[in-house]
């Protein structure tokens, strides 16, 4: 994050929908409210209203669409703001109504058109509710121990072939999931 | 530029096919390789090129040369 602030060089932030309030809250105390431009692709739904409210809240920019398609009006708004406003985007890719876990193929595609790297994201809690939405939304209790796991940055080649963009959105996938577990494991461990 | 001159030039550019070979029945994908990504930039540079917004329901029925020339109000 410190290095971020410092380039100020865009990234895809990517992590699943049930862990987008802790994740969105972490980028906003160490990247947003230093003035680092981020913008999120919340959806047209009523529950996407609540998700642009917060986001403004934080100082995120917002676009309003979703990833579901290659081509859709949320993407390419997305694109523009990180192609030419040079700032970072958030995308979640089991949003706006899951499959909970399975990557839609928008946030690799958007990495690849733009040129710039994901930055894959999970955390765990100590302690935490869990709503029971399609996404089963995890929010931490107040004063507990959070791990977050940041993921090594993924660069998506910008040519790539249906298949491979297949296996890029399978990466996306496997390793949102391995950072999840990894968080888990700790946040387990630490219990005791 | 008029707006199928500009529009076959987007279409051009993203599938290394000569404007002038490129015929209304071409299928996007199978005759010009215009997958995902190249969608994206397809539509990003018709929006800022022709000053024109597209809705994701008019995106989805552009499969074709002629649909995209239609779209934009220039049938081939």
């Amino acid at each position: 994050m410190a290095e971020l602030r410092i380039s100020r060089e865009p990234v895809v932030f990517s992590f699943w929908h049930n862990r987008a309030m802790f994740c969105a809250y972490f980028l906003y105390r160490h990247l947003l409210r230093f003035g680092i431009p981020i913008t999120i692709l919340v959806s047209l739904s009523r529950d996407g209203e609540l998700g642009a409210r917060l986001a403004r809240l934080w100082k995120a920019g917002v676009v309003r669409g979703s990833t579901s398609r290659g081509g859709s009006a949320g993407l390419r708004k997305l694109y523009r703001v990180v192609t030419r406003d040079k700032a970072s985007a958030i995308t979640i890719p089991d949003g706006p109504r899951g499959p909970r876990y399975v990557a839609k193929a928008g946030t690799v595609v958007l990495a690849q058109m733009c040129g710039v790297p994901i930055q894959p994201m999970a955390f765990a809690a100590e302690s935490s509710w869990t709503i029971g939405s399609w996404d089963r939304l995890i929010i931490p209790k107040p004063f507990t121990r959070i791990w977050l796991n940041l993921g090594a940055p993924m660069e998506v080649p910008r040519e790539l072939s249906s298949e491979d963009l297949e296996k890029e959105r399978q990466r996306l996938e496997d390793t949102l999931n391995r950072l999840g577990e990894e968080a888990l494991e700790r946040a387990s461990s630490a219990r005791g | 530029m008029n707006k199928k001159q500009t529009a076959l030039e987007v279409l051009s550019s993203l599938s290394g096919v000569d404007p002038t070979e490129l015929k209304s029945e071409m299928d996007l994908l199978a005759d010009l390789g215009i997958d995902s990504p190249k969608a994206l930039q397809l539509l990003v540079e018709l929006e800022d090129r022709l000053g024109i917004e597209i809705s994701d329901e008019a995106a989805a029925r552009m499969e074709t040369v002629g649909d995209i020339l239609g779209f934009v109000g220039a049938p081939a």
